[in-house]
């Protein structure tokens, strides 16, 4: 065998390809030839796979980005939606909420009588109680339209009720006979286009006075502002007639107390707390009349699009690269080994497919601060985003994953 | 133990390996039994169909023998599941496939690399770099490293194939027809490389093929017909082949 073993040095030498096997020295490679970091072989097979053909790769992350950017839109109108719906009741400082029996949302109401305010007041822990009118109106514009409005009572003087944001002047230009407030995001809704604009409510003349500023209403009936005084007037409530009556607790106050002590002394009204009118008025709007559970369909839609591009496009590229994963694991490669490529590609996809929604969903957060429907993005939706896009391409890749489990090592010698 | 005993690297005693049931039940192998030795180069000869493949599947703890037992080095396989078969190939088994299996988006350097990777399940692909290079400049692979595979020719791909899987530094190397794609001098640079893997690196090197121009760097030739070993010859210096007296081990008793 000897001279088997010098034929084979022979006829490498003869080509020109030395073949020494038991060399040890290794020589430096040139630093370009270095990835720019660190990088498993899981993570770079799993880049190269989904960027060698770039035509699967562009539609993969089309799939994940518009799925990112409709969740996300979608989520962002829900929450816009919950904060629009309860917005009046969270920008009021109050303790208690004193509401007609049975008040499902701070929008329709029954009414009170505003001695409510009085025997609110007899309770020793009670700083302040004031009454707040909240009833829907008619506002007739310049061109003849007719349009809904919710018209918001309060006593300028207390400021309790008052518009968030609203300075002394405009609150005093309330004392302006028949003013109002309006909001500016529904001006061109209204036919309002300037100040000391009168309109009609009600068949009642009014004048404008002042503007609001991101004061949205999810009925999309803007909230017009005025006096209390005005306000049942323009409703045609009797000048005793009002819708709640917000308590405010003297320092140290017990809220459960001071709640009972109402609840027992006022019949036929419920004593809430905002968080409480707050979660009522919210379960209202985007549960009881399915608003939420439509925006949640979308959202729960762009998931299930997501997910079947993602997992169309994993499978396919696992398929065509079964023999290479077969190799693999004919190698040694453990099942998990496998595994972490593609959930790499997936966590890959849904990286690059979340940076590029996101930018799309605050862009659409951004410019609905100039609409009257609010595109919420806390921090947390962000965050609720990132992981629903990482359990949509994990799910994806679920398909791919059961394939390569059933994956034959000896295959590769067929 | 024997001096012979101590050499073996994968023994198989009386393995049979069957495929479907009954009346349609194919007979792969039939009670082989032979021991493939460290420095050693086996060719596996024989027709389509003799069960030469499956004998290099049963080998490299790519499947279970129906009948018999497998043992790699001093260890029974025969029985365990496909991690613990995988376990020990990543640890003593390399591979060398007729169509290469070179994985297409990576570059010649990472695809030698990655052989580690399979055993650093977390490490750092570029901490192999320059043991991946070394060895493909072993080869005359130099200046290829950043090429990806479907800039090679045939004989430098199997080439990169021998590199990834010398990188595993296995005691066992299982190559199916290696040369089948291969052109004359690239067939023989690759026998070359395989024979000094045997000779230099006491490697056991097994290859299924037809290319009877292997025989001169070959140490031993194995045949088979109808799934049973029909044939067992050690290759000589002067070319001649004359009976493998001491591979064949009956199976224990």
């Amino acid at each position: 065998m000897g001279e088997a073993a010098n034929a084979a040095q022979a006829t490498l030498a003869a080509s020109n390809h030395a073949v020494v096997v038991n060399a040890a020295v290794a020589t430096p490679l040139p630093a370009m030839w270095m990835p720019r970091w660190p990088i498993s072989g899981t993570l770079l097979l799993a880049w190269r796979n989904l960027t060698h053909e770039r035509t699967r790769f562009a539609a993969t992350l089309i799939g994940v980005v518009f799925s990112v950017a409709l969740m996300g839109i979608q989520l962002g109108l829900l929450i816009g939606f919950a904060r629009t719906a309860s917005g009046l009741v969270g920008s009021t400082p109050a303790d208690l909420w004193v509401l007609p029996y049975g008040t499902a949302n701070v929008d329709i109401s029954g009414q009170l009588l505003q001695r409510r305010e009085i025997e609110a007041l007899s309770l020793p822990d009670v700083a302040s109680a004031d009454s707040l009118l909240v009833q829907f109106a008619f506002w007739k514009t310049p061109d003849g339209r007719t349009e809904s409005v919710s018209i918001v009572g309060f006593d300028p003087a207390t400021r309790v009720g008052a518009p968030p944001g609203v300075d002394d002047d405009t609150l005093r230009a309330l004392q302006i006979d028949d003013g109002i407030l309006v909001e500016r995001l529904f001006m061109q809704k209204l036919g309002v286009e300037r100040l000391g604009q009168i309109v009609e409510i009600n068949g009642q003349r009014a004048r404008v006075v002042g503007f609001t500023d991101g004061i949205r209403s999810f009925t999309q009936s803007p909230y017009v502002f005025t006096t209390h005084a005005r306000a049942t007037r323009f409703v045609n409530y009797h000048p005793t007639q009002t819708t709640y009556v917000l308590v405010r607790l003297r320092s140290g106050a017990d809220v459960d107390v001071v709640r009972s002590q109402l609840q027992a002394r006022l019949p036929r009204t419920d004593v809430v707390t905002p968080g409480e009118f707050a979660s009522r008025t919210q379960y209202y709007w985007l549960v009881i009349t399915g608003a939420g559970f439509a925006l949640l369909l979308a959202a729960g839609l762009g998931l299930m699009v997501g997910t079947v591009i993602v997992g169309q496009t994993l499978y396919s590229s696992t398929i065509d690269r079964l023999t290479e994963y077969a190799t693999l694991r004919a190698m040694g490669a453990s099942a998990a080994w496998l595994r972490r490529i593609v959930l790499s590609q997936a966590v890959l996809s849904a990286s690059l497919g979340y940076s590029v929604g996101i930018v799309l969903v605050w862009a659409a957060a951004q410019l609905s601060s100039f609409s009257t429907v609010l595109v919420s993005l806390p921090i947390w939706n962000a965050l609720l985003l990132a992981a629903l896009t990482l359990g949509m391409c994990a799910m994806g890749a679920w398909m791919s994953i059961r394939r390569l489990a059933r994956i034959e090592p000896s295959s590769v010698f067929q | 133990m024997t001096e012979d005993h101590h050499s073996a690297v994968v023994e198989v005693r009386g393995i049979s390996r069957c495929y479907g049931e009954g009346e349609t039940a194919v007979h792969a192998l039939r009670d082989v039994s032979l021991c493939i030795r460290a420095g050693e180069l086996t060719l596996l000869f024989g027709p389509s169909g003799s069960g030469k493949t499956t004998l290099l599947q049963i080998l490299g703890a790519l499947l279970h023998p129906s009948n018999g037992e497998v043992h790699l080095l001093q260890q029974r396989i025969t029985g365990r599941d496909e991690e613990q078969l995988a376990a020990l190939r990543r640890q003593h088994c390399g591979f060398v496939f007729q169509h290469y299996n070179l994985l297409s988006t990576l570059r010649v350097w990472e695809n030698v690399a990655i052989a580690r990777s399979v055993v650093d399940a977390t490490g750092s692909l570029s901490r192999h770099a320059e043991e991946a290079c070394t060895l493909l400049r072993q080869l005359g692979l130099s200046g290829l490293e950043r090429r990806f595979p479907n800039q090679l020719s045939g004989g430098q791909k199997q080439r990169v194939a021998i590199a990834r899987a010398m990188l595993m530094k296995p005691r066992l190397l299982l190559a199916d027809e290696p040369t089948a794609a291969l052109d004359a001098v690239a067939g023989r640079r690759v026998a070359a490389v395989l024979n000094a893997l045997a000779h230099v690196r006491r490697c056991a090197v097994v290859v299924v093929t037809h290319d009877r121009r292997l025989i001169p760097f070959a140490d031993r030739v194995l045949t088979l017909a109808d799934g049973e070993l029909v044939s067992d010859q050690r290759v000589h210096a002067n070319g001649q082949m004359r009976p493998y007296s001491i591979s064949v081990h009956p199976p224990h008793r």
